[in-house]
């Protein structure tokens, strides 16, 4: 049987928060019902103002937040019907990561950030040379025994990229790793994410970068 | 963070060689001069680790200043070596008084069993880090 | 490096937060097997001197100020001697309620070799003697003939070798074992040879005796009292009727000393449960705080695949790492302190003090090292249960 193109399926998902503070405003949706989809090979770039709910949509798909409604099929598998530990194991086998900010471990070396992923449910053997390879490809092989307290802010996220990347997912969840960058590096990473989607991946690449346009196979703004 | 941690080693010999000596002249001392002006063994045991503890005080201030890597492991080697005297002298070397309740066996034996193995110990494992260290290298 | 590694690298990475949590977990290990072991030594020591008081009363004459004196030999271990006839023991014997009776001599060396310290010496009749020679058996076997000593303890003095007492030279026979009593300071001989140390004490010039021969006096007499009869009655009927001696209860001289024994472990129990409380409540803050300044670093590994229990496990691994190295630490110190300072310990506290046997500090030890990581694990439970718990996405998106 061919397989399936849409990977990741959102079906009428909403995340509500309970804020406190103002009496009007007790309940509010960080994201109102919606429907989203990633089809592997392709590159989804998702745009909006801040607090149109990107990040938590992305946070429902990869499998980190709960939806207060929908559900999320992976696969036609729903998401939130998995325990923790399964779940994590599929995060870790299928998705590849790279969250918002500076998150590369600060304990690790560069080297042992990016292939961590990879060992926590398999055994190393050739990874250390993937790794490698990886960020040479992202400019930053140099630094792989250095930590991350060493490292400036735009070095640190192309490292985020690499770890996402190192698994080899089915599906890149990308939000803002083009911050902190300049062109070169900005370009560098995007044509990256541009080349996981060529070899089969779907990804989502959540971001303010004008640049992204040109790397991306569909748009979606939401808070509209 | 290696070159953080050579004064430290040097630093902490020095300080256990110099409680070797403050101990020794004080609280963890031999037994006293008699009324009649002699003395016990003990007295001689106490003498000696006075000794040991003023040279070894020597080498941990040279230990804390060298940069040589060789003089280090040198250094290390020697304090440890101190360190097994300093355990040896009361009691083996030297004999102590005859009852076991006199101060040198209740107080002075075992503060120098105590500082010497700390000798040996901190200076002994000095040594073997920086000599795999050189294996590897 | 992995999930399984990264406890152990974390730890390394922190070396002055490590030795901090390491130090606090040794300080509280030490407290407590330390005290511990000093309560147990003092108990152990206060059976001892029970045990080796065998008699049920004991009569001195009534010129040697009584109790005082008996307990300064005894059970302070401040060598001293008086004598009274011997007639005394046949007429202690024959009180009723008196099932057999035993004399003990007591003299006190000047100098033998020992840096001008008093060795106290006593002397027993081998034949009728039921306090001491049952000691002496375990260790030698035989009775001790003329000529011979068995030391204490506390007495260097190697078996075969001879110690010098009035002139006289002695072979050491046998070393006794270990009281935690003053008897481990003690010489002991047979009737014949303490009989020639005080002729020899005579010839030095030392005034040990006043008019008596030496050939008939006695300093002590040991009672044991018929299990019929009761201890105290038979007391009272020897004050009254038995003239220039005084009978005191053994009992009555080791009530004092249990009583102090038992204020010293009061305090020294306190003590350590107010350094274990500061201690554990240390550990928790510290913990707690540790835990919340590293949810960051948690969350990025839930982003990463790890599921909630092994991100708890990460942290649960690195207390019992620090747990154990410090408990070890600790029970190092405070074994190494006891062993080397028990001499120094027991004439501080002036009372009988007996270390536990290895087995049963080896019992201590282990006890204390489980109790380390039972308040490890404890202690990184809330945190762990807290990470748990952590939003990774709010986290990262607070970011």
């Amino acid at each position: 049987m061919a397989q399936s193109q849409t990977i990741v399926e959102a079906k009428g998902v909403r995340k509500e928060y309970f804020r406190k503070g103002r009496e009007a405003a007790r309940y509010f949706d960080a994201v109102p019902q919606t429907d989203f989809v990633l089809e592997r090979g392709e590159l989804v770039e998702v745009t909006g103002r801040s607090g149109s709910g990107k990040t938590t949509l992305l946070s429902m798909l990869c499998g980190l937040l709960t939806p207060t409604e929908g559900v999320v099929l992976v696969d036609g598998q729903d998401l939130y019907a998995l325990d923790d530990a399964k779940r994590s194991a599929l995060r870790n086998e299928r998705f590849g990561v790279i969250p918002q900010g500076q998150t590369p471990l600060a304990d690790l070396t560069v080297l042992q950030n990016v292939f961590l992923p990879y060992t926590m449910y398999r055994d190393p053997g050739d990874v250390e040379q993937r790794a490698l390879e990886l960020l040479a490809v992202l400019g930053v092989a140099e630094l792989s025994e250095c930590y991350p307290q060493e490292l400036s802010g735009g070095e640190m996220r192309r490292i985020a990229v690499a770890r996402a990347l190192i698994c080899q997912p089915d599906v890149v969840f990308a939000d803002e790793p083009t911050g902190d960058l300049d062109d070169h590096n900005t370009a560098l990473v995007l044509q990256a994410l541009r080349d996981a989607a060529d070899a089969g991946a779907a990804v989502m690449l959540v971001t303010h970068e004008q640049a992204a346009s040109a790397y991306a196979d569909r748009l979606v703004k939401l808070g509209q | 963070m290696e070159n953080k941690s050579q004064p430290v080693v040097g630093v902490i010999l020095l300080v256990l060689s110099l409680l070797l000596i403050v101990g020794v002249l004080s609280f963890a001392g031999p037994c006293g001069v008699h009324d009649d002006g002699s003395v016990s063994s003990c007295f001689w045991a106490g003498r000696a680790l006075l000794g040991i503890g003023v040279v070894s005080t020597v080498l941990s201030l040279v230990r804390v200043f060298e940069r040589d890597e060789g003089e280090r492991r040198g250094l290390s080697l020697a304090v440890a070596c101190l360190g097994v005297l300093v355990v040896c002298v009361p009691g083996a070397l030297i004999d102590l008084c005859m009852m076991q309740t006199m101060r040198c066996h209740t107080v002075m034996r075992p503060f120098a069993l105590g500082v010497g193995i700390a000798l040996a110990l901190v200076g002994g494992i000095d040594l073997t880090r920086r000599l795999l260290k050189l294996r590897h290298a | 490096m992995n999930l399984k590694t990264y406890p152990l690298n974390s730890l390394r990475r922190h070396p002055a937060r490590t030795a901090g949590l390491c130090v606090l977990v040794a300080l509280l290990c030490s407290a407590v097997l330390g005290g511990s072991l000093v309560i147990g030594s003092l108990q152990n020591g206060l059976a001892s001197l029970e045990a080796r008081m065998g008699a049920d009363i004991l009569v001195a004459p009534k010129s040697a100020s009584t109790t005082t004196n008996l307990e300064d030999i005894l059970i302070n271990g401040i060598p001293g001697y008086f004598y009274m006839d011997k007639s005394y023991v046949d007429k202690v014997a024959q009180v009723e309620g008196v099932e057999r009776v035993s004399p003990q001599y007591y003299l006190a060396s000047v100098k033998a070799g020992c840096c001008s310290m008093p060795v106290q010496i006593i002397g027993i009749d081998p034949q009728t003697d039921f306090t001491i020679q049952p000691w002496i058996d375990h260790s030698y076997g035989k009775e001790l003939q003329r000529g011979e000593v068995a030391v204490g303890a506390n007495i260097t003095g190697q078996v075969g070798s001879t110690i010098r007492f009035y002139g006289r030279d002695c072979t050491i026979v046998a070393k006794l074992d270990n009281t935690g009593t003053a008897l481990d300071n003690a010489a002991f001989c047979d009737v014949q040879t303490i009989t020639d140390l005080i002729e020899g004490s005579v010839e030095q010039g030392i005034a040990v005796l006043t008019n008596n021969d030496p050939n008939n006096i006695v300093s002590t007499v040991q009672v044991k009292v018929d299990p019929d009869h009761n201890v105290q009655d038979v007391t009272d009927y020897i004050n009254l009727h038995v003239r220039g001696v005084k009978a005191v209860r053994s009992k009555a001289m080791t009530t004092g000393v249990a009583s102090s024994m038992a204020g010293i472990s009061r305090v020294v129990g306190i003590l350590v449960a107010v350094v274990w409380v500061l201690a554990v409540t240390v550990l928790f803050v510290a913990l707690w705080v540790l835990g919340r300044q590293r949810t960051k670093e948690f969350a990025v590994l839930r982003v990463l695949g790890a599921p909630s229990n092994a991100v708890a496990r990460v942290l649960v691994t690195e207390n019992l790492i620090v747990s154990a190295v410090g408990a070890l630490a600790g029970i190092a110190v405070a074994l190494l302190a006891m062993l080397g300072f028990s001499g120094a310990l027991e004439q501080a506290l002036g009372l009988p003090f007996l270390l536990p046997s290895v087995p049963s500090m080896a019992i201590w030890a282990l006890l204390t090292l489980a109790m380390a990581l039972a308040v490890g694990v404890l202690t990184s439970a809330f945190a762990a249960r807290r990470i748990a718990k952590v939003d990774a996405s709010q986290i990262l998106r607070d970011e």
